[in-house]
């Protein structure tokens, strides 16, 4: 192969903001994530929005769409109502974060992106949007989704449509916050995307079933804090207007926290790794 | 003003020292980092980018001051890094884009520059193919060019010929030269492979086990003693040399080469010598080092430095 070897320096270029860098990282990111071969992805999203589906298509829903004006915010709650939804979506939270940083700093570019000029906090925030962002999609759309169709097909007022559809979004959004964050500490403590990928979701079954398994021994409820799962229901079912099985206030407290640790550990894991690398 | 002045900087890892109470000043130019693996070449390096804190002291790179400034310095410098970097999921031109992208650069300069940059280091069609695709030498080009992307005023390569082969490295040296003649651009080169940077560098620092050994301009560095002179001849060296015994100068011939330390009475002997041995003087100048003699000398244990 030969050289052409042209003299290449163009002078001074204005260059755009720091966000500006932060949004580009955001962009390839979800490009990755949601790229036509990411077979995995596609198929973990449409199993949850099938689920969806299925769930508002059950004899719940349909009873939302009949009887106008005795529905409340509270029958919309049916994907809150049970684990297996959030369950499921731990697949999902698996797959899409599990590469955020392990992936970058299993080829080592974390080395290259961190030489260019961002921060830490940067290339954090980068990261985890573009991951929250893939998972709010699928937390977020179906929902209020549903909502809509309830509002044009069934006697839905305008109102509760958009009240639920409110209660989605803030819901999802919490959800989908948590779970990147999770995924983000996950993601920082090791170089292989597929044991963070397996951590995450070995971590977020093992404690529901730590935590069902507590609660049918010693008959307390008070176990069920221990599963992120069950604080995310809780606060779900709350926001619905339905009455959880544990306190939502403390739950949302627990998830509120666990979000913070896992982001702070995620950052100082980023700030390390040049030196460890 | 300076490229790089550092002040007693150190950076420890726990109880490895990875450089110690660095003080120097470098000027503007090519400038050759060199000493053995694990010297604290790429240490220093990544301290003057700012990806690392130092345990002690302070440097400035382009006049901004590492810790506090390091997202002004990294939109000046370009890193081109020892090991491989890249991501394998992107294409070449989609790789350099996004780096320059992540440097600042509007979308549509990235792009262009992305272009530019590829064609610079021999990439060409290859520029669409993903990086997973790439050979040991096209991945060494994708990062010269991500390094060089965003037109740094300071490009920082470490170790950039590692792994090629003779005709890459070759290839690899002929676009820095090119780089290097570039005006108010500089390089900082590290290496372990001395021969790599003769020719190449303006000025040179050496590093052995977390400190420096030498940090000069490489003329003055390579100049040697300056007592001691070099001969080259035409004709039968050994007649000649016992032809400078005989007039009192004591020489030490190489292959094609001798050495004399200057005589005290001025050179006539030497031409007298030359006269009586039947020989021609071809060349008589003030001796020089080699970067490899100088490396020798200073670190103890110099052979180490691998060979080119």
């Amino acid at each position: 192969m030969s050289i052409n070897a042209p003299r290449y320096t163009i002078g001074s270029i204005a260059r755009e903001p720091r966000w500006n860098r932060v949004r580009v990282i955001v962009f390839e990111g979800l490009m990755r994530r949601l790229a036509a071969l990411n077979i995995v992805l596609i198929v973990l999203g449409s199993l949850i929005v099938g689920v969806e589906v299925v769930i508002f298509t059950t004899p719940a829903f349909v009873e939302i769409l009949n009887a106008g004006g005795s529905v409340g915010l509270s029958n919309f709650a049916t994907p809150y109502r049970s684990v297996a939804y959030l369950l499921l979506a731990t697949l999902l939270v698996a797959s899409a974060g599990a590469g955020a940083i392990a992936g970058d700093v299993a080829n080592r570019s974390i080395a290259l992106y961190l030489s260019r000029p961002i921060t830490p906090l940067d290339y954090l925030i980068g990261k985890g949007t573009a991951v929250g962002l893939v998972l709010a999609i699928f937390f977020i759309v179906p929902g209020v989704g549903a909502c809509l169709f309830a509002y044009i097909v069934g006697n839905v007022s305008i109102g509760l449509a958009a009240l639920a559809m409110g209660a989605f979004i803030a819901v999802g959004l919490l959800v989908a916050v948590v779970f990147t964050s999770l995924s983000l500490f996950m993601s920082s403590l090791t170089r292989r995307p597929i044991f963070a990928g397996a951590s995450i979701f070995g971590v977020l079954v093992s404690a529901e079933v730590l935590a069902a398994l507590v609660q049918g021994v010693t008959r307390s409820n008070q176990s069920l804090y221990v599963s992120p799962i069950e604080d995310l229901l809780a606060v779900g079912q709350a926001t619905f207007g339905v009455t959880p099985t544990i306190n939502a206030s403390a739950a949302l407290v627990i998830v509120l926290v666990l979000t913070a640790v896992s982001l702070l550990v995620a950052y100082l894991r980023v700030r390390q790794v040049e030196v460890v690398g | 003003m300076d490229l790089i002045r550092t002040d007693s900087l150190t950076k420890r890892y726990g109880s490895i020292v990875g450089l110690s109470g660095l003080t120097v000043t470098i000027p503007t130019g090519t400038i050759a980092l060199v000493g053995p693996n694990g010297a604290g070449k790429s240490t220093f390096l990544r301290l003057l980018l700012g990806l690392l804190e130092p345990t002690q002291g302070t440097a400035q790179v382009l006049g901004q001051e590492i810790t506090r400034q390091g997202v002004a310095l990294r939109e000046q410098v370009g890193y081109m890094p020892e090991h491989d970097c890249l991501i394998p999921a992107m294409t070449g031109i989609g790789f350099v884009a996004y780096m320059g992208r992540l440097s600042g650069l509007p979308k549509s300069q990235a792009f262009g520059r992305a272009h530019d940059v590829l064609q610079f280091v021999g990439l060409r069609e290859e520029r669409y193919r993903k990086i997973s695709e790439y050979s040991v030498g096209m991945r060494q080009r994708v990062k010269l060019a991500q390094a060089i992307v965003h037109d740094p005023a300071l490009t920082l390569l470490d170790e950039p010929t590692a792994g090629l082969d003779p005709t890459g490295r070759a290839e690899m040296l002929a676009l820095l030269k090119v780089l290097s003649d570039t005006k108010d651009r500089s390089l900082v080169l590290s290496t372990h492979l001395l021969p790599d940077v003769e020719g190449l560098c303006d000025f040179l620092v050496v590093l052995n086990d977390g400190r420096l050994l030498a940090a000069a301009p490489t003329k003055e560095i390579l100049s040697g003693d300056a007592r001691e002179l070099v001969l080259r001849v035409k004709g039968d060296l050994a007649r000649f040399v016992l032809a400078l015994g005989h007039h009192g100068v004591s020489a030490r011939p190489a292959r094609h080469e001798v050495r004399i330390d200057r005589p005290v009475g001025g050179e006539r002997v030497l031409f007298e010598a030359a006269a009586e041995a039947e020989c021609q003087i071809r060349y008589l100048g003030p001796a020089t080092r080699s970067i490899e003699e100088l490396f020798l000398q200073l670190v103890p244990g110099g052979t180490r430095v691998a060979p080119p």
